[in-house]
């Protein structure tokens, strides 16, 4: 029984001191949480932020990546795109080359081109007629009457097949296809036109009163032909006429050197919604022939005038003029 | 659970005040003093394992969070001075892809449209030479 006493006296101190051990224990290790739970928050906070931070700039360095992937990709492409349109070009020009040189073989008469007979569509007929002078408008004739030239619209259509003149012209269609791969879309303060030639602004002045500012933008080509864009505007309040302006500038082509047989058609139309005029203007000079296609447009206070001046030596010139013209549009004021 | 000074701690005196008690008291002594050592053990246990697991997801963190530093520090004009670059270079980087799609598209038509018209004319032209250049 002592024993049993003693042993359980043993067993009583021995987990005593396991006790405050274990409590000691226990102390630190609370104690040790208490100072690592406001780390480990602040860790956390920390790494969310560094996280985040790293996820958006990752996110960011993919995107910018991707689009400069995107620009490399498209570099190629456009490279790749260069190099077939170079090929379809220069097939493209060894054809118009061919063909101008075919057509002028015949029209010069290298192939032997005489007419024993031709029939005019306003019933005259010219017999022994050989080619002197072909232009995309008229053709001169030495026949058994004399000399004369002729206006296109007036020959039969195996003359003009062999000629190539006319609505199915090749060289002419050739022209066109190249005017309008050369076009360029050209904004000119205000007024949009896709245009082959590069327009520049050049000083224009208007001594008027009711003239507030006039700018013009000019350009020509090698084959006799002229774009001008002129831009007026007036007082507010005064009175503006279309008619009065194309009366006016039919007026003044009228007066150049050398001018016979002015002949003008007017037709009324729009332009971006604006009232706007249409003339076709063409007259003899200097054995040639000159002609113009004019739009006039009005814009409230502000008149346009937009004009294509070419010869009858301007190889394409009526069709490419006509999208000249129906290219322009009248741009929205911001 | 027990609170702290709930504990049964024995001491010397307390003890030999233990002499004078019958067996059966001793023994019921005994097993207060061990019911209440277990006690004490699970709770040491409980408390020690969630600092384990506070320190061991501290240190979890801290390694995560020198990953990212190593990566941000990675970047060598800092994180908010090259997303400014980035950002102006991915907005001129879709100003060019938009103009470049626009120049592709464009290069593209008139491929075609002069590969149409080299189909359409050619006939065409060989006919005219064929008829009038004998």
């Amino acid at each position: 029984m002592t024993f049993l006493k003693i042993l359980l006296f043993l067993a009583a101190v021995g987990g005593a001191f396991y006790g405050a051990d274990c409590y000691r224990k226990i102390e630190n290790a609370k104690s040790e949480l208490a100072d690592l739970r406001p780390a480990f928050s602040q860790t956390k906070e920390a790494l969310s932020y560094s996280k985040d931070a790293w996820d958006k700039y990752e996110a960011l360095k993919i995107k910018a990546d991707h689009a400069a992937a995107t620009t490399a990709a498209l570099k190629q492409q456009q490279e790749s795109g260069e190099n077939k349109l170079k090929a379809a070009l220069e097939q493209f020009t060894a054809l118009a080359t061919a063909t101008n040189e075919a057509v002028n073989k015949v029209r010069t008469g290298e192939a032997g081109l005489a007419f024993p007979e031709i029939k005019l569509t306003d019933g005259r007929i010219l017999k022994d007629a050989k080619v002197r002078k072909v232009e995309e408008t008229q053709v001169s004739f030495m026949h058994s009457e004399g000399i004369g030239s002729v206006p296109v619209a007036q020959l039969p259509a195996s003359v003009l097949e062999q000629l190539d003149l006319g609505n199915s012209s090749l060289s002419t269609a050739m022209d066109i296809t190249a005017a309008g791969l050369m076009a360029k879309t050209q904004h000119l303060d205000g007024l949009s036109v896709r245009c082959p030639i590069p327009l520049v602004e050049k000083p224009y002045k208007l001594e008027l009163k009711a003239v507030i500012t006039a700018k013009s933008f000019q350009g020509k080509a090698a084959d006799e032909m002229e774009v001008s864009v002129n831009k007026i505007r007036y007082a507010k309040g005064t009175a503006l006429n279309l008619d009065g302006a194309v009366a006016g500038t039919l007026k003044s082509v009228s007066a150049l050197d050398g001018i016979t047989n002015p002949q003008q058609k007017v037709k009324d139309t729009k332009v971006s919604t604006f009232p706007a005029k249409r003339a076709s203007f063409s007259a003899n000079r200097f054995g040639s022939e000159l002609l113009a296609e004019s739009l006039f447009i009005l814009n409230g206070e502000e008149m346009w005038m937009i004009q294509v001046i070419f010869s009858s030596k301007s190889k394409g010139g009526r069709p490419i003029a006509d999208n000249i013209l129906s290219s322009v549009k009248i741009e929205s004021t911001p | 659970m027990l609170n702290e000074s709930d504990r049964l701690v024995l001491t010397p005196t307390a003890a030999l005040q233990f002499k004078r008690k019958s067996s059966s008291q001793w023994a019921a002594a005994g097993g207060i003093a061990l019911s209440l050592l277990l006690c004490s053990c699970k709770e040491k246990d409980a408390v020690l394992k969630e600092k384990k697991d506070l320190q061991t997801a501290l240190n979890q963190a801290r390694a995560e969070m020198d990953t990212y530093q190593l990566k941000i520090n990675s970047v060598e004009q800092g994180i908010p001075a090259t997303a400014v670059a980035l950002e102006a270079q991915m907005k001129a980087s879709e100003k060019a892809n938009t103009e470049l799609t626009q120049a592709i598209s464009e290069l593209n038509s008139k491929t075609t449209h002069l590969e149409e018209e080299v189909k359409t004319l050619r006939p065409k032209f060989e006919a005219y030479k064929a008829k009038y250049l004998r």
